[in-house]
């Protein structure tokens, strides 16, 4: 790393600024350090989807080699969907891969390590796809698992037209922004999640309220009413709750 | 755990016969659970999300037999993990002569 760039001026902004002993030995380092850390603080508290958005802007900016970026979301068993891709081309040849079931994208997350691909011409793992890549000018390719403990949440994808675009540092810069996008995720899914349950849970009490004041059960029988609906139209209850609440109407009979 | 096998009605209001129940009742769920491997925590979030009042420690106890839940906490979690199984991708079927190669039919596409 070279010395001297990077060195804050005095009337530069003091936050995340080295510290008065920092002998300017790893100056390019401190850049990356520091748009890490101006990445992270911008990912907190942002819905998944803002933060999905940032994290491809992000992984292109600060990531050497990477033109292009999308991320692979787990969205349910074997269920993986193309999110915010900064291209339709990236959109295309990352659904190709679902549907052919091969590709780096997909290897990086089921074989949950980073996959690098030097040469998208020569590439022998995924003939079918590597073929179509190399149709479409993609010249090489970086996958990183994306994972926070006990929870597998997709892939972060790296596209570039040159061979051989990504080294060891684009691997290292990229695992840092891959982990920090993976944690925000994670958060924000959550919180999503409990907001989705709260308002379930709340149509699921008027729908419990409407059956108890109507037929004067308890809340039990009335989400056994629910319940058995439920099972008999293949709807979810919440579904039915819905219909309830806003029809008054509880369907059981097949749809 | 040398309560389990005490005739102790688990709830005050229990008696031997619902005590019964609740046991087969805790029992099938627990079967439900592990064959289709339903993570705790998504079947504790779809709990709640039905109204369930129970923490996710306690659920899990539930389904060791270290803690019971009222009846009506036990119909609600019934539901939320039977809605999960129903949910799930069903298992790969058989094909029939005439329908073989319907599967294959847009990979084929690819290839070419």
């Amino acid at each position: 790393m070279h010395n001297g760039e990077g060195i804050p001026t005095p009337n530069e902004a003091k936050q995340g600024q080295p510290s008065g002993h920092d002998q300017g030995s790893a100056a390019g380092e401190h850049q990356l350090a520091s748009q890490l850390g101006d990445l992270v603080r911008s990912l907190n508290q942002e819905s998944p989807e803002a933060i999905l958005e940032l994290v491809v802007a992000a992984a292109i900016e600060l990531i050497p080699g990477a033109e292009e970026a999308s991320l692979s979301v787990v969205t349910g068993r074997e269920e993986v969907e193309t999110v915010a891709p900064s291209s339709e081309l990236l959109r295309r040849l990352d659904d190709l891969q679902v549907e052919l079931t091969e590709g780096p994208c997909l290897e990086a997350i089921y074989s949950e390590q980073t996959i690098r691909v030097r040469d998208m011409a020569t590439e022998a793992r995924w003939p079918v796809f590597a073929e179509k890549a190399t149709e479409a000018g993609v010249g090489s390719m970086l996958a990183f698992q994306l994972y926070v403990v006990g929870d597998n949440l997709g892939a972060l994808n790296l596209y570039s037209s040159q061979v051989d675009a990504f080294d060891d540092d684009s691997e290292h810069v990229g695992l840092i922004v891959a982990s920090h996008a993976a944690v925000a995720l994670a958060d924000a899914q959550q919180v999503s999640q409990l907001h989705e349950a709260v308002q379930s849970r709340d149509v699921i009490g008027q729908a419990k309220g409407i059956l108890m004041e109507r037929y004067k059960i308890t809340g039990h029988q009335a989400f056994l009413l629910l319940a058995k609906a439920s099972q008999h139209s293949n709807k979810k209850l919440q579904v039915l709750a819905e219909d309830l609440v806003n029809s008054g109407e509880l369907s059981s009979g097949t749809k | 755990m040398k309560d389990s096998n005490s005739p102790k009605p688990s709830r005050p209001d229990g008696h031997p016969s619902s005590a019964g129940r609740d046991e087969s009742q805790r029992q099938n769920l627990g079967r439900a659970v592990r064959h289709s491997a339903l993570p705790l925590k998504r079947l504790w979030l779809h709990y709640f999300s039905m109204g369930g009042t129970a923490g996710e420690y306690e659920l899990n106890a539930y389904i060791h037999s270290l803690y019971s839940l009222p009846e009506f906490q036990q119909d609600i979690l019934a539901q939320a993990a039977n809605e999960m199984i129903d949910m799930l991708p069903s298992p790969p079927r058989a094909s029939y002569s005439d329908e073989a190669d319907h599967d294959w039919a847009p990979n084929a596409e690819i290839q070419r």
